[in-house]
């Protein structure tokens, strides 16, 4: 592939594939999508390994590290105590902020944060709301009184592409391993966590003996493809989506409903064929990734 | 500390190669000045290189080789890869994409001022006739340059414009040191062309 | 988010004031000895979007690093014949046991990059910026120096000349007694705390700051300590940096 790629530049044996590479990209990439193979290897539609691991951090109620290649992503999970509002008593709040901390990726820095890092995050808080992933009502601890606030983190530890498709996994995997602790009034009204020898023997009555999952609703799961002429690209890397610049992503629930598609802009009109392939891809990673949730939930549960 | 001609052992920084009154320390490796020893400054395999025959000092050299050194970084002399960024009066900007084979992880900034474009009639150059925006650039440093940028030349026949794009978007075809040609209309365009081999 | 403006608070208990250290013989809560380090996971190229990088884990204190660079100077710097060291510090909102705004933490940053200025050779990459940046993930006391010897991992990781490593390690003064590698409930009860940075083959001390009330006994003591743990530590990061090269031959 190294020699084909060289070819017809008249600037051959100068320079490294590499070199070749970062100057010519997109003749680079065509090259090789005649061949419907990736330079990474992998066919125009199969996603990169994807790895789930859950509890990775011992400060927060849930979290989950996930992993699509060499993007990484960290969600963590953390109940706080609210008055709910008065237009709806029963209800608690999420709150989904997406990270990108400067060692994710050479061009954030501090104090610049990178621009894509809100809109990612709307991007989540929309998937996550509309999906119907939780329901707010069984965030309520004591009717117009207390809620939990439910504050999701999700970090981009190593930005390599997918982005949201990684943080959203990262995220759903996170709620699915949350863990409500247990609680209690105190003389002062204050909700408070009962722990250790505590709990045999609570000196108040436990508020949420019966709740200490949350009950997950449809659970969305995406996928991104890059399009570039006739060809799709699934989970593409960063490299790939820099280059070809038609991004096209698709947010299914756990019964393959369509919840949202994205299409932010780029050259390539989607056409309806398209946007079907796409949906298709989609199909196929749902499964995927919800093989990869339940055997990490179910290897937890062995633990 | 005994490490002996021709064996490779792993090493880290800081860790002591030898004394400097056996040894030069090469790539990878420093003398400190408050004992003369030798310490790695690089992980890697230290390699000991025997003393070239009739050269000066009759030293073994060690050196770390093998290692996963830093990113290529321009350096005076270094032979560059860059692309056009802007094309001014005066001079051009251009990020360097390449340090001599290797890519670089991120570009750094360089410019080719009017004198430094070609050898001859250095007061006559054009710079709108030389390069244009998006042209790839073969050039030499010529200095760290100032605070923004690298200095670079191109005043050498095998130095110039190696890829360009024509008008309609085709890669144009050099047909002397200063036209390059569009292979679909045939329009000739003015360059600072290198020299192909 | 409409909801930032509501305000929460976390159900866990505020933390009892602890009597047992003012004890002589008390027991720390991880059943370490007093002059025990909590052991030391590291590794190296964590972050591949980074020219190095490195993960280090002491306990529940959790870093990631990441070294950008030798790359162009930004803002409007001033030309310089040697180059540049930038360090930054951050942490995660879940980073503590109360959910924080995640921030920079400028003290932190600043004594990262004295800690590590000394050791890494300025001349060799002239011009240009080494950009250093850590993510605390998890804050469980230790921090400063866990994260400076993450941080001189991943600069011998991103291949950037340094004259040796650097390894760090604090110590905290609590009633009579001292106590090595603090946890973040022994710092919060600390009477004095002490850290060093050091190159521990060329046996040289790149930081040190001690806080609190010492008496000169004690700090003599503090300090061997620390340069004995440095030592070992540094060892530890030898072996990570040597298991590294050797998978990548």
């Amino acid at each position: 592939m190294a020699e084909k790629a060289t070819e017809k530049t008249g600037m051959e044996g100068e320079m490294e594939v590499d070199a070749y590479r970062r100057l010519f990209p997109l003749p680079f990439y065509e090259r090789h999508l005649l061949d419907s193979l990736r330079p990474d290897g992998r066919p125009l539609s199969r996603s990169r390994d994807t790895s789930l691991s859950l509890g990775a951090v011992s400060s927060a109620d849930g979290s989950a590290l996930v992993k699509f290649g060499d993007t990484t992503m960290l969600a963590a999970i953390k109940l706080e105590v609210m008055t709910p509002s008065k237009e709806s008593p029963d209800e608690g709040c999420l709150g989904i902020e997406f990270h990108m901390p400067p060692i994710c990726s050479p061009i954030v820095r501090p104090g610049k944060p990178a621009e894509i890092a809100p809109v990612i995050s709307k991007q989540l808080e929309d998937a996550i709301l509309s999906s119907g992933l939780i329901n707010l009502k069984e965030l309520s601890l004591i009717s117009g009184k207390a809620a939990w606030m439910t504050y999701v983190d999700i970090y981009c530890l190593n930005a390599d592409g997918s982005l949201f498709d990684a943080a959203l996994f990262a995220a759903v995997a996170a709620f699915s391993h949350l863990q409500i602790p247990l609680v209690s009034l105190s003389e002062g009204g204050r909700v408070i966590t009962v722990s250790g020898e505590n709990l045999d023997n609570p000196a108040k009555e436990l508020v949420n003996k019966d709740k200490r999952n949350l009950t997950l609703h449809s659970i969305p799961f995406s996928l991104t493809c890059v399009l570039h002429k006739n060809y799709i690209l699934a989970d593409p890397t960063a490299e790939e989506e820099s280059i070809m610049e038609t991004l096209l992503t698709v947010v299914l629930d756990s019964s393959s409903q369509l919840i949202s598609l994205y299409k932010p802009g780029g050259s390539v009109l989607a056409f309806k064929t398209t946007v079907q392939d796409c949906i298709s891809h989609t199909r196929k990673r749902v499964k995927e990734l919800q093989k990869i949730l339940s055997e990490a939930l179910s290897d937890m549960e062995i633990d | 500390m005994a490490i002996e001609t021709g064996e490779e052992t792993l090493v880290t920084p800081g860790e002591v190669l030898g004394d400097s009154s056996d040894l030069i320390a090469g790539r990878g490796a420093y003398v400190a000045h408050h004992n003369g020893k030798i310490y790695s400054s690089l992980t890697g395999r230290c390699s000991i290189v025997p003393p070239l025959p009739g050269s000066s000092d009759q030293k073994p050299k060690v050196e770390i080789v093998g290692h996963k050194a830093h990113g290529a970084v321009p350096e005076p002399g270094s032979v560059v890869i860059a692309r056009v960024t802007k094309v001014m009066a005066k001079m051009v900007s251009a990020d360097i994409m390449c340090v001599g084979p290797k890519a670089v992880k991120e570009k750094f900034t360089g410019i080719i001022r009017q004198q430094d474009v070609r050898a001859s009639e250095i007061d006559k150059v054009d710079m709108y006739l030389s390069f244009h925006p998006g042209d790839i650039v073969r050039a030499v440093v010529l200095s760290l340059g100032d605070a923004r940028a690298y200095y670079l030349s191109t005043a050498k026949n095998e130095l110039g414009v190696v890829s360009a794009q024509s008008i309609a978007g085709a890669t144009m075809v050099p047909i002397s040191w200063t036209e390059m040609q569009c292979p679909l209309t045939g329009q000739i365009e003015q360059r600072k062309v290198a020299k192909v081999n | 988010m409409s909801t930032a403006a509501t305000t929460t608070y976390s159900p866990s208990p505020a933390k009892k004031q602890q009597t047992i250290f003012k004890d002589l013989d008390w027991v720390r809560s991880d059943g370490r000895g007093f002059q025990q380090c909590r052991p030391a996971f590291l590794r190296t190229g964590a972050t591949s979007a980074a020219s190095g990088s490195a993960y280090a884990e002491f306990g529940n204190t959790k870093v990631i690093v990441s070294v950008f660079g030798p790359r162009e100077s930004k803002k409007a710097m001033m030309y310089s014949d040697i180059g540049r060291l930038n360090c930054n510090i951050s942490y995660t909102t879940f980073s503590t046991s109360i959910r924080v705004q995640g921030s920079d933490n400028k003290e932190f940053s600043a004594m990262l990059h004295k800690a590590l200025e000394g050791a890494i050779i300025l001349e060799s990459f002239p011009k240009t910026t080494v950009d250093v940046f850590a993510l605390v993930l998890e804050s469980g006391g230790s921090d400063l120096p866990v994260i400076i010897s993450c941080a001189s991992l991943a600069l011998a990781d991103a291949g950037i000349m340094m004259y040796d490593i650097v390894s760090s390690v604090s110590v905290t003064c609590i009633g009579k007694n001292l106590i090595i590698d603090p946890t973040s409930e022994e710092e919060d009860h600390r009477d004095g705390s002490f850290l060093i940075s050091c190159m521990p083959s060329r046996n040289e001390v790149t930081q040190l700051t001690l806080t609190g009330e010492w008496t000169t006994a004690k700090v003599h003591e503090a300090m061997e300590l620390c340069i004995d743990a440095c030592s070992k530590l540094g060892d530890i990061m030898r072996s990570c940096l040597k298991e590294t090269a050797s998978t990548l031959q």
